[in-house]
């Protein structure tokens, strides 16, 4: 598991300060294309489609910090 | 199945711990919040052993049983040495550390007593010997994760690989140590046990990512966490982050400030990725043990209760 690759991603995105959510943009769903690990790529695909299917399910985006989706 | 679990447990501590004093204090600890007699404990080490025994075996033998018993007390007494390690414990259930270290280290016996009966029972002869061997490994390397846990903290900084390692060995071994027990209960197959292992080991990493987080974002724990310098994964990625800033002067910031700085910096979203990719993991494991075993719905169910029930402290905190 390569994890600094990961971590400079992650800052890379956050420090970028597009305005834009850190987890939407890491995976893609933004236009832009952050290169990651495959392991960490799928991984952000699969967090991300996860939350807006609980999001649309339950009704609890008011609940969630705003980085996340 | 908890019900079951929880009546074995307490029939353990009572036929090891003699004195009334003692094994009064241990029942009295096992009743805190997050322990396994507390009504809304989830008791997650000693049920994975039985969903795993299930899930090659079909319905739990008594030896099974007696197993995740033994699991779930070894997990209970990594509870309270935490506890212990983290300053949690001083004075707030009316004993000293040396007094909690006693129990702990009485209740690590009483799992592994527990674990040498079950493998008896379970007539598994030299098998019962390696399994106890397979067992004790496992819980030397979740020492060796608690030891470098206590390490980094000393020291200034630390890298993510590093806290990473701690953390699967920390949590990690505990999960292996869960699931490849409540395996080897049930067969002599060394790729279905291996791939159990590594089921629990990429299993209780997720886990102990989201409670790293959670504990990180929890407005009570967060001063402590962070004022401590502890090397949690998305603690380092926030230290580091702070140092890059030449920000590193969390010490006269206010709490709020620092919880901005923490969401702001990226280190949520950094750590539950790196959470998801263990839990993507423990699902492939899971599909690659369909057809070796009798069924893996079992532990699909458990894998999804426990996402939603982690995901549910990261949604609301």
């Amino acid at each position: 598991m390569h994890i600094a690759e990961l971590e400079k991603a992650v800052r890379a995105v956050a420090r970028a300060d597009r305005g834009l959510p850190v987890l939407a943009t890491l995976a893609g769903a933004q236009g832009f294309n952050v290169p990651l690990p495959a392991e960490f790529d799928t991984a952000a695909k699969s967090l991300m489609r996860r939350l807006q299917e609980r999001t649309s399910e339950e009704g609890k985006s008011q609940d969630m910090p705003p980085e996340w989706i | 199945m908890l019900h079951r679990l929880r009546t074995e447990v307490r029939k353990v501590v009572e036929r090891y711990c003699d004195e009334p004093i003692h094994r009064g204090e241990i029942l009295r600890a096992l009743r805190r919040g997050g322990f396994a007699f507390h009504p809304q404990a989830a008791c997650r080490a000693g049920v994975l052993t039985l969903q795993v025994h299930r899930a090659i075996a079909g319905l739990p033998s008594s030896a099974a049983i007696r197993a995740a018993a033994a699991v779930e007390l070894l997990m209970e007494a990594a509870f309270i040495f935490d506890h212990v390690a983290d300053q949690e414990v001083v004075l707030q259930h009316g004993l000293s550390p040396a007094e909690e270290l006693g129990l702990a280290i009485a209740i690590l016996n009483c799992g592994l007593a527990a674990a040498c009966e079950a493998t008896h029972w379970e007539g598994r002869g030299a098998d019962g010997h390696q399994s106890l061997l397979h067992l004790l490994r496992s819980c030397i390397s979740a020492c060796t994760g608690q030891f470098l846990d206590a390490y980094l903290e000393r020291r200034d900084s630390a890298t993510a690989e590093e806290a990473l390692a701690m953390t699967s060995l920390k949590a990690g071994s505990l999960g292996k140590l869960a699931a490849e027990f409540g395996a080897r209960m049930a067969t002599d197959d060394a790729e279905t046990i291996r791939l159990f292992g590594e089921f629990g080991i990429n299993l209780f990493t997720y886990l102990q990512l989201i409670d790293d987080l959670r504990d990180a974002c929890a407005t009570r724990i967060a001063q402590t966490d962070l004022t401590r310098r502890k090397k949690t994964l998305p603690l380092v990625f926030f230290y580091n982050a702070m140092l890059q800033s030449n920000n590193d002067n969390e010490a006269g910031n206010s709490s709020t400030r620092l919880e901005e700085e923490f969401e702001a910096s990226g280190a949520g979203v950094f750590c539950t990725i790196a959470a998801e990719a263990f839990l993507n993991r423990a699902k492939s494991t899971l599909a690659d043990l369909r057809g070796r075993v009798r069924e893996v719905k079992c532990l699909e169910e458990f894998i999804e209760a426990l996402v939603l029930n982690a995901e549910g402290f990261l949604t609301l905190s």
